[in-house]
This record gives structure tokens, sequence and C-alpha cells, in this order.
């Protein structure tokens, strides 16, 4: 388990929130609730496997898997 | 990281600091420009069941003497098993050993439940005789009270007063307190968020005593709010440019030097709007172009 700050994990669903919403505009609650729970290594993953995603839907389907 | 991981990180970081509050006969004698960190692989296979990362081995010198040196060996436990003495002077052999240095043993425990005396000696004796008493330094922060530590501006002592001993009721003062010190310390943005992951992992607050760490925290004078304000957006601005990194490294395969250190240069608004253009650059060069503009 990596031990990290809040402040650093936030910063990196907001990094990440901000990325999607630009990319895919409103963002469902599930899913900004989801990215809310994710731990902070999950977000890093998630901001690099963002290159591979290609719709909302797989966001989803990726986040279910966690 | 994991818990072990970031006790050697704050040990190394801030060796002397640590030396300083902790180890106050040491303080006297060590050459504080003599500090030099050993290999962590010399204890690989001698922990039971999984191999661990090792704890830290830091060779001194003794002050006065040019040629003299011996070895602080630190270790890390949050609980106090039955063997662990035996297990200390084991590695007092096997450093001994290796290194033909005198070694000064220390651990740190952790542990928040007992707060019975740990021991500090691993002995072999017979009924008719003593034939060995090995003793070493035994640093067992559940039974120093916090107080002691609240006056002294040392990085190490503010994260370890978390694990200290508090009072039920003191906890949220306690917490207050570790932030306060932490912005009066002045530390760069990595060293002071190293003391941070300390203290909200460490002292964990329920919701009533939350409340009441927050009522603490709005009584700091506004230099002190500045400066904790300072190192939030800081350790902001750099997990922007953390994952932004990783980001252009895993589109690019490779990142030139050219170029991470013109991201080290931009601020956290600028780390922002870059993080939303990542997927319009089809080059490294687009993205250089960007750069270049800020």
């Amino acid at each position: 388990m990596e031990i990290i700050s809040s402040i650093r994990r936030e910063a990196r669903e907001e990094m990440l929130t901000l990325l999607l919403q630009h990319r895919f505009s409103a963002l469902p609650a599930p899913i900004t609730e989801k990215l809310n729970k994710l731990s902070g290594e999950q977000l890093k993953e998630l901001g690099v496997e963002l290159f591979n995603i290609q719709s909302l839907s797989e966001v989803e389907e990726w986040l279910f898997l966690r | 990281m994991d818990h072990d991981s970031l006790y050697k990180k704050l040990l190394t970081v801030f060796f002397l600091e640590f030396v300083e509050s902790f180890l106050p006969g040491p303080a006297k004698y060590i050459d504080p420009s003599s500090i030099e960190f050993l290999d962590k692989e010399t204890f690989a296979g001698i922990r039971p069941r999984r191999r661990r990362e090792m704890d830290l081995v830091v060779k001194v010198r003794f002050k006065d003497s040019q040629q003299a040196f011996f070895l602080i060996h630190v270790e890390h436990q949050s609980t106090s098993p039955a063997d662990f003495p035996h297990r200390m002077f084991r590695y007092f052999i096997r450093l001994t050993e290796k290194y033909n240095l005198p070694v000064y043993p220390v651990v740190i425990f952790s542990h928040d439940k007992p707060d019975t005396l740990v021991p500090e000696t691993y002995e072999v004796a017979f009924p008719d005789k003593t034939v060995l008493q090995f003793n070493y330094t035994a640093i067992q922060l559940n039974r120093l009270p916090w107080r002691k530590f609240v006056a002294q501006p040392n990085p190490v002592a503010t994260a370890l007063m978390t694990r200290m001993q508090i009072r039920e009721a003191d906890r949220p003062k306690v917490k207050a307190e570790c932030l306060r010190l932490l912005v009066t310390l002045k530390l760069t943005p990595d060293k002071a968020e190293l003391i941070y992951v300390f203290i909200e992992n460490y002292l964990k607050l329920n919701a009533d005593e939350n409340r009441i760490y927050e009522r603490e925290i709005s009584k700091l004078v506004d230099q002190e709010k500045d400066a904790a304000m300072e190192i939030i957006s800081s350790i902001r601005r750099d997990a922007r440019e953390e994952m932004l990194t990783l980001q252009l490294q895993h589109r690019f395969s490779t990142l030139p030097v050219a170029i991470t250190e013109k991201l080290d240069k931009l601020n956290g608004e600028q780390l922002k709007e870059l993080g939303l253009e990542i997927f319009n650059f089809q080059s490294l060069s687009e993205l250089e172009e960007w750069l270049s503009k800020r």
C-alpha cells in the first residue's frame, strides 16, 4: 500500500475529473462518486489508462472493475 | 510506500534531526558531516517469513577523530514480538562481521498498545554466570510524553509525536500542534509533505475530534495559516506535475530532459491547463511548442 497525503490524492482526482469533463463534457454522478473512492494508486493508473479509452462507457467499465 | 519505508524515508531525510532529538548521547560525539547511508541489502534473508526492506544503517565518524568510524543501526517496529531482542542481536552480529566497526543499535517502537516497557537487552545467562548482556536503545514512542517535544522545532519529533503518549482528550490538540510545528519548520515542499503524511496517517481523528481540531486550527495566526496554504498548494502543484509526467511518458514513451525541465518551471495553474491539452498533442514537438509559449 502506498501511503500518500490526502492533498496529493485529491489533486490527482481533480486532474482526472477535469480531464474527463473536458473530453466527455458532463460527468454522471455515479462516475464522480466512483472516482471519489479510488485510491491514490488507482487514480494514477487511470491517468495513464485514459489514453486507451475512447468513450465514457469505457471509463465506467474501468471504474466498475476496481 | 508502506509503513516501514515511510519511517525509513523519514530517518534518511532527517537523520541528523533524528539523532539530535532522540539520541542525545551520540548527538554529542558524531561528526555531522560524516553521514553515509549503507547498502540496504545487508539484511536480506535474515528476516523471519518474508524479506522486508531493511531498516537503516548509517556510517558516521566520531567527532575529533579523522579515522574512527562507527555504525548506527535503526530498526522500526510496529509490534514488540518476544523474539525481537534476539533478532536485534543477530543484526548486530551481522553488521559487526560485515563492516568490522562498532555498532550503536537503536529501535523505534511505534505501536499504540500495550504501553508496557519493552526490553532493551538480550541476555545469554546460565545459573552460574551471565555470558552475554547485549544492550540496545529502544525508543518506545507510546511512553514518551508529547509535551516534551512540542517546544522542539524538529521535524522528526513532529512526525513521531503522532505516535507518542497522548491522552484521549488531547488528540485533536496534538494534531493541531503538529500542523503548527510543521509550518514553523519552513521545510521544502517535499520534506513538508513527508511530515504531513505522518500527521495525517498516524493521528486519525473521528468526527467529533475533527471538529475540535478545526477549531484549534482556526486559532493559528495569519502567518501560520498562509504558510500552511503554501505547503498545500505546492503539494498540489507537485501532484499535477507527477501525473502529467506519467501521462506524457506513457504517451510518447520517453520524455526528453529539456521537457521535464520545462515542466518543473510551470506553476500550478499552467500544469492544470496542460493537463487538459494532453490529448491534443500528436507529437512531442507540439508539446514543446505549447511549453515554449508559457
